[in-house]
Order: C-alpha cells, then sequence, then structure tokens
C-alpha cells in the first residue's frame, strides 16, 4: 500500500497555512458562507452510538482502543468514499482512497495533537490522496482525458429510471457531467464545501492552499457548473 | 490580486457577490442588470441541483465502501495495534526476582472507561495507570513461609468530558468511588487515587 507520509506531517497544529486561514474569510457576509456554519436541515457530523464526543471516540483510538477506532472506521468510511468516488468518478479507486485513508489515520493518531481537529484532518489526509491518484492518472496518460471518455467511466441505466423521475436524474446528470469537467483543485473545493460542509478555512487546511485561493476556485467552479448546466438546459 | 479574475461579469461584480445574496431577494441592480441578473437564475439553478445530487448521494447505499475495505481496514489496524504497557498485578515480593503475572495498561483502561460509561453526563477520553511503587517491599510470609500476594497499589489518571449539566464535585467522587471498586473486582488493583481532569464538556 502506497502511503504518502507528508500528507500526515501537517497536521493540525502544524498548518503552514494557519495564518491564512487566522486572516482569511469575511464574516458576516450574505449567507454566512465563509465560516461555514451547517446550513439548515443538514446534520454534522453523524453521532456515534450512545451519544459519544468525537473527540471522546478520537481520544480513545488515540490510545489505542480498536473498539474506539471501529466507530471512526464505520462514521468516516461513507463520507470518504463520496468524496474519492466525486474527485476520481470510479468506485475501485474510490475504495482504495478509503483504504489508504482510514489506515493512515490509524497509523498517524498519536500525532494529532488535536482531537478536536480530528474531522478536519481525515478530510485533509483524504483529499490529498485523491488529488495524489489525479496527478498519478495525469502523469500515466500520453494525452489528456476527453470528458467523453470520463463520463463513460460512470454508466447511466436510463432504462431503470421511471419516466416521473427522468427530469429530476437528468438534472442531476447534468451536474454530474460539469463537475466532472471541472479543474481538479476547483472540483475537490466544490465538493468539500458544497457536499461535505467543510467551511473555508477547513478546506484550505485540506488542499493546503490560502482561504484566498479557496473562494477563487469556489467562486471559479460555481461559475463553470452554472454556465454548463443552463448551457446544456 | 482579483482584479482581472475571470468570475467578474460584465456589470463589474464578482459572481461571488451574487452568491453571497442568493438566499435575498434579488437587489434593484439584480432586477434590471443583463448580467446579474441570469447569473443569479443559474446560480439559483445550480443550488438546486446540488441539494438535489447531495441528497442522493447521501442516500445511495452503492455510494460506501464495500464491507471488504471496512474488514480490511480494521485487520490492518488489528495487525498493527499499539502494545501497551503492562503492569504487574503484585507488588515485587523479597526473592522472588520475576513479575510473572501481569495485565496490560488497556486492559485496565477498558475496564475503567466501561465503569464511565455508565454514567450519563460523563465520557472518559484518556485513562492511564502507573504502579505506585512502595518505598519499602513488605516482606510478608505466611507461617508456612509462603509469600502472600499483595495487589500492586496503581494511580489512575482520567482525563474527562461532562455534560454540561452535571454537577463535577458530585460526579467526580461518584466516580472515584465506582473506579476503585471495579478496578479491585475485575482486575484485582489496588486504586490508591484516581486524577480527574475535565478538559471538555459536551452537549452545550
Amino acid at each position: 500500500m502506497e502511503i504518502e507520509d507528508r500528507e500526515a506531517l501537517t497536521a493540525p497544529g502544524a498548518d503552514p497555512h494557519a495564518e491564512h486561514e487566522a486572516r482569511g474569510g469575511v464574516p458576516g457576509e450574505g449567507r454566512g458562507e465563509p465560516e461555514g456554519v451547517p446550513r439548515a436541515g443538514q446534520a454534522g457530523p453523524a453521532p456515534y452510538p450512545g451519544g459519544l464526543a468525537e473527540a471522546t471516540v478520537v481520544g480513545r483510538a488515540q490510545e489505542g482502543d480498536l473498539e474506539a477506532f471501529e466507530l471512526i472506521v464505520r462514521r468516516y468510511q461513507g463520507p470518504v468514499f463520496r468524496l474519492a468516488y466525486r474527485m476520481l468518478g470510479d468506485r475501485g479507486e474510490a475504495e482504495d482512497v478509503v483504504q489508504d485513508c482510514l489506515v493512515l489515520v490509524w497509523r498517524k493518531l498519536p500525532s494529532l495533537t488535536d482531537a478536536q481537529a480530528f474531522h478536519r484532518w481525515v478530510y485533509q489526509l483524504a483529499t490529498r490522496r485523491c488529488l495524489s491518484v489525479l496527478r498519478t492518472r495525469t502523469r500515466r496518460r500520453t494525452d489528456a482525458t476527453e470528458p467523453e471518455e470520463l463520463e463513460a467511466d460512470l454508466p447511466l441505466d436510463e432504462a431503470s429510471d421511471p419516466a416521473s423521475l427522468a427530469q429530476h436524474h437528468a438534472q442531476l446528470r447534468g451536474l454530474d457531467t460539469f463537475l466532472r469537467r471541472l479543474p481538479d483543485e476547483q472540483r475537490a473545493c466544490w465538493v468539500l464545501r458544497e457536499l461535505h460542509d467543510l467551511s473555508y478555512p477547513e478546506i484550505a487546511f485540506a488542499t493546503n492552499l490560502p482561504v484566498s485561493t479557496v473562494r477563487g476556485r469556489l467562486a471559479r467552479a460555481r461559475q463553470n457548473l452554472a454556465k454548463g448546466m443552463s448551457a446544456w438546459r | 490580486m482579483a482584479v482581472s479574475s475571470s468570475t467578474q461579469l460584465g456589470c463589474g461584480r464578482d459572481i461571488d457577490d451574487v452568491w453571497a445574496t442568493i438566499d435575498r431577494p434579488p437587489s434593484a441592480h439584480e432586477q434590471t442588470c443583463p448580467f446579474c441578473g441570469p447569473a443569479r437564475a443559474s446560480l439559483l439553478e445550480l443550488e438546486r441541483a446540488t441539494a438535489e445530487l447531495r441528497t442522493a448521494d447521501d442516500e445511495d447505499p452503492e455510494l460506501q465502501a464495500g464491507p471488504q475495505v471496512v474488514a480490511r481496514i480494521l485487520e490492518v489496524a488489528r495487525s498493527e495495534a499499539r502494545r501497551s504497557r503492562r503492569l504487574p498485578l503484585s507488588k515485587p515480593v523479597a526473592g522472588e526476582v520475576t513479575v510473572d503475572l501481569t495485565v496490560s495498561e488497556q486492559a485496565v483502561a477498558t475496564v475503567v472507561r466501561r465503569a464511565g460509561d455508565r454514567y450519563g453526563g460523563l465520557q472518559v477520553r484518556r485513562c492511564s495507570i502507573e504502579v505506585v511503587d512502595d518505598p519499602q517491599p513488605p516482606e510478608v510470609t505466611t507461617g508456612e513461609r509462603r509469600p502472600v500476594r499483595i495487589p500492586s497499589d496503581v494511580r489512575v489518571s482520567l482525563r474527562v468530558s461532562v455534560g454540561a449539566d452535571v454537577s463535577i464535585p458530585q460526579l467526580s467522587s461518584e466516580v472515584r468511588r465506582a473506579v476503585i471498586a471495579v478496578v479491585d473486582e475485575e482486575v484485582g488493583l489496588n486504586v490508591v487515587g484516581v486524577d480527574i481532569v475535565v478538559e471538555d464538556v459536551h452537549d452545550v
């Protein structure tokens, strides 16, 4: 299993972009977007059994408690899979990311200094793993992947859709298609923000970019997606 | 920096500005601006599609790692399990060279956590156990001159989180008593002290 050690070396507390976090963000703007407060109707992290706080479960796992680590694996395998699937568009690769990421979590847990930072740390490991897979993929291919080729990765079973749902699915497919056409780092920022509720500073941490760059990538991603979808419709 | 940003609309506003107020009614400018109006409409459409995609992804049972992936991760963790320290169950006895009966610190911690979990409003996060050295190892013998096992003295240190509505002094003394009792019964160690540090408050 290929593990990139440098991924975990920037554990929370040693974040080279911490200063950007402190500076970045314009609070109180419009929908309170920059600080990434979970929006109404969208739950935060799923609770652990028995109402255990995440910091409790993480603290126990840090002491080597395998039961606590299993709770973490069950809590995060779904979100990490969905992130990786939206980034890579391939089930097998997404499962590899889940495995690499969570094994790395186990190995690096003792070096995590702040249990409260666990959530963004997992997203950092997962995001970097995805971007690393994408870089390898680009290097391996002699020419750039055509969007059509990427779409072929995800066959959509049109025949199985009830007619009443056709429009709904068509719309999802539209977003899905344009999402896959975004540049990798734009897609990473957009997926972390819109599908995983990370705040701008958390995304900056996960992608190792200044908050201002994250803001720019998100704006461009939204513009590209919105443009693509209205043209497509 | 962002002056020549490609996210700037024809009217000079940035698409981020339109997005920032997407949940509010359109401003006077947006109602008439030939750039902001369409930008707003397409962002609204994107927002709707995003919510649908998100719900569909979150509810799709296929969008999870297979059970064999979870099993493999846990297998790796087990095979790389961090061995914890061994604690001697008995005090050293004069004339005995080795401590043959030990218990892992982790096993004791598990017993302690389980006891702590029975209290509503308490979550044991960290638990460490230290053997308290006896300045003068006792020389206890029976009439038949066979050494008698004397349980090791240990100090238990807990870092805990408490519920917002609990009385810390009361809970601490209850937990202290429970830890002393359960470690004696289930492990056979003599707890001489329980240090409790409240490091967090949950359910606020």
